[in-house]
Parts: C-alpha cells; sequence; structure tokens
C-alpha cells in the first residue's frame, strides 16, 4: 500500500503541466467552447510528444504505461480543462490493448505512434449503458446510430459496441464522410459531443463482448478520474480565493462556515482519490468486480459536483462569471457525472448487491 | 501508487488473522458482552500474549524493543483483532499514550513505563476536559505547583472515562498560571491509587460510565512530569493526533460489522425490507460511506508509514467516521420502524440484539468527544489545507 505517485507517475505529471501550461488558457477554452471544436493544435502537440500513444505496448512503438499511469495523465490533462479527447482515445486504445484483436491492435498503435488517429467509445443507443445494442453489422460494413458520443465529430475513428457477422462486441470505424454522420449536441460541459449516425460504414471487428465490457469499465474509471481533477481544481482555486478575498476586515477563510465548506470538500476529493485509483489498481490486475467501478463512479459524481458548486458558492459572483475559469469545471463535472453511470445509475448497481458479502478489512 | 502489499506483510496478516479467529472462538466475546471484569481479564491475557509475539510492537525502533518495521503492519493487526472482536485492551492507552512517552518522555520514563503499557500492566485514563474547560481545553485550571522534588495537584476533571477501571491517568495541569494559556501547562502520568484522588461516577445516555475525578492535595514525585514543564499543549496536540486514529479504525470496524450484521438480520427477521427498492437504495448508500470511511483510514495510514503528521486525514476520518456513526444507525432504525426503537431487553426483540439502537444513543456524544467535529473541520481548514487562522 503506497498512496504516492511513483516516480514515473511524478514525472508524467510534471512534464505533461509544462507542456499544458504553454498551451492551454481560458481565453483558448472560451474561443473552442463557442466554437464547439476540439484544440487540434493541443492535439498535434500532444502527439509529437508522444502522449498519443502512452497506452500502446512498447513492441508497436508506445510508451507501454499502466492504467494507473494513463490515468494520472488523464487527470493531469482534465484539471486544465483541454478540449481533447485523451480519456476517449486511451479507453478505447487500452481495451483493444487488453482484449482485443490483433488486427484493430496494429492499426490503432500505429495511428497513435504516428499521431494520426483520435478515438471514442460509441456504446449508447437509449440512456443505459446498452453495450451490445445500436449497431448491425454485415459484410464488413456496420449500420445504426449511437447517443451521446464525446468528441464524436471530431474524432476520426469511433469504437462502436455492435454485433453482426456472427460477431458481438466493438468494431473499428474510420469516420469518412457518407459512411458517418454527426449530429453536434450542446450539453451542459460544453464540450464536443454527438449523434452519430452509421451508413454501410467500413467496420473491423475490434474485440469480443469482453472487449466491450472492459471499453465501458475503463471509460466510466477514466470519466471518474476526471472528475477527480474538477474536484480537485475546484478545491485549490477556492482555497486561494478564500484567503485573499477580505469581507468585513477578514480573508473570507478566517470565517468558520467557510473553512467548514472548504474541510468538506477536502474529504470528499481524499476519498475520491482513493477508491477512485483502487479501482483502476484493481481493473489494471482483473480483479475489479461491478460493484468497485460502481462504487468508484458514485463517489465520483458526488464528489465532482458537490466540491464545484460548493466553490461557487465560496466564490460569489466572481465565479459565475465567464472570465473566471470555474464554470468550465462546475459545467464538466455535472456532464462528467451523469455520464458512463450516473450517481442513481451507480448506486442502483450497488443496491443491487447490497446484501452481498463483502471484504471489510 | 499501489494497492497491494508486499509477501511479508500478506504473511503477517495470515498470521494475524489465524490467531484472531482462533482467538475469538476460544474467547466467545460478542459485541453487547457487558461482564466487564471478564472482558478486562480476557483483554489482558490476549495483550500479553500480542506482546510475547512482539506484534504490538512490529512498528516501534528497535532501541526501544521494536522490531522497526512498517506503520502498516500495526494497521493491519488493528484491523484483523478488531473485525474479529479479540478484546486486548485497546482503548487510548498504548496507541495514544504509549508513542507520545516515546517522543516526549525522559529515559526513566520510557524504560520504566512503556514496557508496562504494551503488556497491559499499566493502563490510562485521560485527564484533560475540566468543568470550565470543554472544546477550549486551553482554559484548564488544575494546579500542579512544585514543592521540592514533588509536585502538589488541585482541581478537578471530568469526562475521564475508564478512570474506574485504570491504573494511571494521563493528567494536563496548569504549572504557569502567569504564561498565556496554551505555554502554562504540563502533562503528568499519575497512578489513580495516589492519596488525595476520588473519583465519581457519571452514567451516560450510551450506557456507559464516565467519571468525575478530584484532585485534593495529590503529591506526586517530579518525575512524574512528561517531557518538558509548560510543554504539556505539545505533547497533547501529538497525542490527540494518534487518538483521533484510533477513533478511526475503531468507528470503521464497529460500522463495517453492524452494517453486517444488520444485513443478516434483514435476511432473517425483515426479509421482505431486502426485497424493497427504496430501502436497498439507502442500504447502498450507508455503504458507500462506510468505503469512504475506508479511504480516509487509508490516506491516513499512509501519511504516518511515510513518517508525516496526519493531522488533516485523521481529523477527516474523525469527522466522517462519527457523523456516519449517527446516520447510519439512524437509517437503519428508520427502516425497521417501531421495531428499531426498542431497547436491549424489551419484550418486543430489540433489532440486531440492540446494536443499532445503542449506536445511534453512542452517536449523541461520539461527534463532539474526542475534539469536537466543527474543532476538527477548523484544524483541516487551517492546518491541512493553509487557510488563515479564525476568531
Amino acid at each position: 500500500m503506497e498512496l504516492g505517485l511513483t516516480e514515473t507517475q511524478l514525472m508524467l505529471k510534471e512534464s505533461l503541466a509544462k507542456l499544458l501550461a504553454a498551451n492551454v488558457g481560458h481565453d483558448r477554452l472560451r474561443q473552442l467552447q463557442s466554437a464547439g471544436v476540439a484544440d487540434d493544435l493541443l492535439w498535434s502537440r500532444l502527439a509529437d510528444g508522444g502522449w498519443l500513444a502512452l497506452p500502446v505496448p512498447e513492441s508497436r512503438g508506445g510508451g507501454d504505461a499502466t492504467l494507473m499511469d494513463i490515468a494520472v495523465a488523464v487527470e493531469e490533462i482534465a484539471r486544465s480543462a483541454a478540449v481533447v479527447p485523451v480519456a476517449e482515445t486511451y479507453a478505447c486504445a487500452a481495451a483493444v490493448g487488453r482484449y482485443g484483436t490483433e488486427e484493430a491492435q496494429a492499426a490503432i498503435g500505429a495511428g497513435l505512434a504516428n499521431g494520426s488517429m483520435s478515438l471514442t467509445a460509441a456504446v449508447l443507443r437509449g440512456d443505459g449503458n446498452d453495450a451490445d445494442g445500436g449497431g448491425c453489422v454485415t459484410h464488413g460494413r456496420l449500420t445504426g446510430r449511437k447517443r451521446f458520443v464525446d468528441y464524436g465529430q471530431t474524432c476520426t475513428h469511433h469504437l462502436v459496441t455492435a454485433s453482426g457477422d456472427g460477431r458481438q462486441g466493438v468494431y473499428l470505424v474510420r469516420v469518412a464522410p457518407g459512411e458517418v454522420e454527426s449530429e453536434a449536441l450542446a450539453n451542459i460541459g460544453q464540450t464536443p459531443q454527438a449523434n452519430v449516425r452509421y451508413e454501410r460504414a467500413a467496420a473491423v471487428h475490434a474485440g469480443g463482448p469482453e472487449c466491450a465490457a472492459e471499453l465501458v469499465r475503463l471509460s466510466t474509471l477514466l470519466c471518474s478520474v476526471q472528475l477527480l481533477a474538477y474536484a480537485d481544481f475546484a478545491l485549490n482555486l477556492t482555497v486561494g480565493y478564500v484567503s485573499n478575498r477580505f469581507q468585513f476586515g477578514r480573508p473570507l477563510g478566517a470565517f468558520q462556515a467557510v473553512q467548514h465548506h472548504c474541510a468538506d470538500m477536502a474529504t470528499a476529493v481524499e476519498q475520491a482519490r482513493f477508491l477512485i485509483y483502487e479501482a483502476l489498481w484493481k481493473l489494471q490486475h482483473g480483479t475489479a468486480q461491478p460493484d468497485d467501478i460502481a462504487l468508484a463512479k458514485a463517489v465520483a459524481s458526488r464528489t465532482g459536483v458537490f466540491v464545484t458548486m460548493q466553490a461557487h458558492q465560496l466564490h460569489g459572483g466572481m465565479g459565475v462569471t465567464d472570465e473566471y475559469p470555474l464554470h468550465f469545471y462546475s459545467r464538466r463535472a455535472k456532464e462528467r457525472s451523469v455520464a458512463w453511470g450516473s450517481e442513481h445509475e451507480s448506486l442502483a448497481v450497488l443496491a443491487e448487491s447490497v446484501d452481498a458479502a463483502v471484504e471489510w478489512i | 501508487m499501489r494497492f497491494d502489499w508486499p509477501d511479508e506483510m500478506v504473511e503477517f496478516r495470515r498470521a494475524a488473522r489465524a490467531f484472531a479467529e482462533q482467538q475469538s472462538a476460544a474467547d466467545g466475546i460478542r459485541w453487547g458482552d457487558e461482564n466487564q471484569d471478564k472482558l478486562d481479564a480476557i483483554g489482558l491475557r490476549n495483550r500479553q500474549e500480542l506482546d510475547r509475539r512482539g506484534w504490538l510492537r512490529m512498528s516501534w525502533p528497535e532501541e526501544l524493543g521494536g522490531r522497526g518495521q512498517s506503520p502498516w503492519y500495526q494497521f493491519l493487526l488493528a484491523l484483523e483483532l478488531g473485525y474479529h472482536d479479540v478484546e486486548y485492551g485497546r482503548g487510548g492507552t498504548a496507541s495514544m499514550i504509549g508513542p507520545a512517552l516515546m517522543r516526549f518522555g525522559t529515559e526513566q520514563q520510557k524504560a520504566e513505563l512503556v514496557p508496562k503499557i504494551w503488556n497491559g500492566e499499566i493502563t490510562c485514563a485521560l485527564g484533560y476536559s475540566e468543568p470550565d474547560a470543554g472544546s477550549d481545553l486551553a482554559s484548564l485550571r488544575t494546579r500542579a505547583v512544585r514543592d521540592g522534588d514533588q509536585f502538589v495537584i488541585n482541581g478537578s476533571k471530568i469526562w475521564s472515562s475508564n478512570a474506574h477501571r485504570t491504573t494511571h491517568v494521563w493528567l494536563a495541569c496548569r504549572t504557569d498560571p502567569e504564561a498565556r494559556k496554551h505555554r502554562g501547562i504540563s502533562i503528568f502520568i499519575v497512578p489513580l491509587d495516589t492519596p488525595g484522588i476520588t473519583i465519581r461516577p457519571i452514567w451516560v445516555m450510551s450506557g456507559h460510565q464516565t467519571n468525575e475525578v478530584f484532585y485534593d492535595d495529590v503529591r506526586v514525585p517530579a518525575t512524574s512530569l512528561v517531557g518538558e514543564e509548560n510543554r504539556g499543549w505539545y505533547i497533547m496536540a501529538n497525542a490527540l493526533d494518534h487518538e483521533r486514529v484510533t477513533i478511526g479504525v475503531n468507528n470503521y470496524i464497529d460500522l463495517a460489522r453492524t452494517f453486517e450484521d444488520s444485513i443478516a438480520y434483514l435476511r432473517e427477521q425483515r426479509p421482505d425490507l431486502l426485497e424493497d427498492a427504496a430501502a436497498r437504495l439507502r442500504l447502498a448508500e450507508i455503504k458507500v460511506d462506510i468505503h469512504a470511511l475506508r479511504a480516509l483510514l487509508y490516506a491516513c495510514s499512509d501519511r504516518i508509514a511515510r513518517g508525516e503528521a496526519p493531522t488533516k486525514e485523521a481529523s477527516m476520518g474523525k469527522v466522517w467516521a462519527t457523523e456516519l456513526r449517527y446516520r447510519m444507525s439512524s437509517t437503519l432504525m428508520d427502516l425497521l420502524g417501531r421495531a428499531g426503537g426498542q431497547e436491549k431487553g424489551s419484550a418486543e426483540p430489540a433489532a440486531v440484539g440492540g446494536r443499532i439502537e445503542q449506536m445511534y444513543r453512542h452517536s449523541a456524544q461520539a461527534r463532539f468527544t474526542g475534539g469536537a467535529n466543527e474543532l476538527q473541520k477548523t484544524i483541516i481548514a487551517e492546518r491541512g489545507l493553509g487557510l488563515p487562522r479564525g476568531a
């Protein structure tokens, strides 16, 4: 048991922080948001630095990173509020890397190593995590619809859950005009998202049902990591703000009511950090149960929302203005909290097994 | 970050679990056992066996008879013994007084007292609070005046739980009435059979006995002073960190076991509730909150294992654990309706053997004892997050 970052993780975090500080500013975030596009410039910088291939095995020219290391990278990128499909790309690459076909592994390995590919998971048909519905493949061509696809209109490739040709699982689809049509959505997170229609799109079988299930697990936990980053950022922003904002002749942070809100926020972040990374560790070692994932996501969802909204309460008027960065985090926290299993959906999973034995110690 | 254990800790834990399971079966102690004499006798015997095996001091420095191993050993041992209901006199004494004496005591105290604390011969009650010094502990007025190679103590202490069963008291006294209030306090370790000490029982809502203790011209040798004269506040602050860790581990075990027992009870007595989606959801929320407590415990122990002060994490654990005691026991009673309100011994059998009803009553005090939760949050904010000091 060792909760500090490893040397590799510290190195990843520091060099990413440097790259992000130089390339992500709040003005740029505002521009991207109003245009509804991803940050292509940052994406190419990440590609140049070899960051996209982090989860790809060394034998295919990648960074051979563990799931824990990948999560640390996702956390750091989320902390900057950058508009790039890193969590999405990593979840797809890792799912195929672990349970996918040789053909898809080779394609993704090459695409991420040379920086020409961006990936997202297209899973949902209705409102639940219906992993196998919503797509049908015949003779290597996929037809169907998916909803709420993160970065669906900006990624070069989609990893689509579907069935057909006698096989269930996930298919790798290159976004080509006439074959893949996206309709942009306007969500509270103000990040790219789309409903997608596939019309006889060329589809490579990328993995079976186990790969599809892993894709959902990875997406859920990396989404939890994003929530953690938003909460952690909002907490630090708030601590800085209330330490320097004077009212009634004292810093706000010297008032007990304010201090106690901050203590509750910090407690929630501490809990979420442990439970999310614990679930990632289990997933990395193949021992994660549905309850572990649901627990992490339930706590991540409630923490992301609670901490960012408390941050607003402690910031007052400044916090809700467009000029101040807090809204990037509070918007996205709410959006991520309802993605890949909302708090309610996660609690429902836990309720299902609530009377099962638990290894408490 | 890693969440597994090295082989030697896995091995130690296996041995600790085997001991705990075997001892638990042999002792037959279960929650609600009220024969205190029996518990004390079994506790002392188990403590001596654990000490003989060297397990209680796995993490202590070798020069003090320990094995110089990682603090995680201590943590794992506490989990295994606690979970399996092994009585070993684990109250505040050893986990709090032991480390404080190690850090601040004289060589003589370390040599004479520490081994006896570990084998259970010496047990300590706390003499901190006074009628006019509760949360504002630094206002305490009990005086200790030097007289040659002795101190003469006069005053009274309240909420000295266990003072009627322990051998010693860890006593905070004012030694310099002129100094600013935090600066004039000293700590003494005093045998409770010293002439001039009177113990008056106070019974509280949880069903437990605590005490008011009066000190009238109590003469103790100057060697009873722990650490430097007038530096007692600093020692108390350090010792309290350890108290919070203990409260955290014990609370966690108690909550997890109570949850387990409640599920077993529901399965037998109220299967209809386990088929009720709304009830299952409320139970799931409690379960999440117990795991959230576990997270804080590990975060706290990780700080200790890294040789850092777990001030922030210990306070977080204390707040969460004690708030959850109230929330969880209240929710479980609520699910059970009128049966949930029955006390142990009622003609209508108390739910879960009375465990949740007792936890609810105890939760009334758990949130403010050991440093009120409001004070803990201020500690988290000021010492943990670095916010400006309040009024």
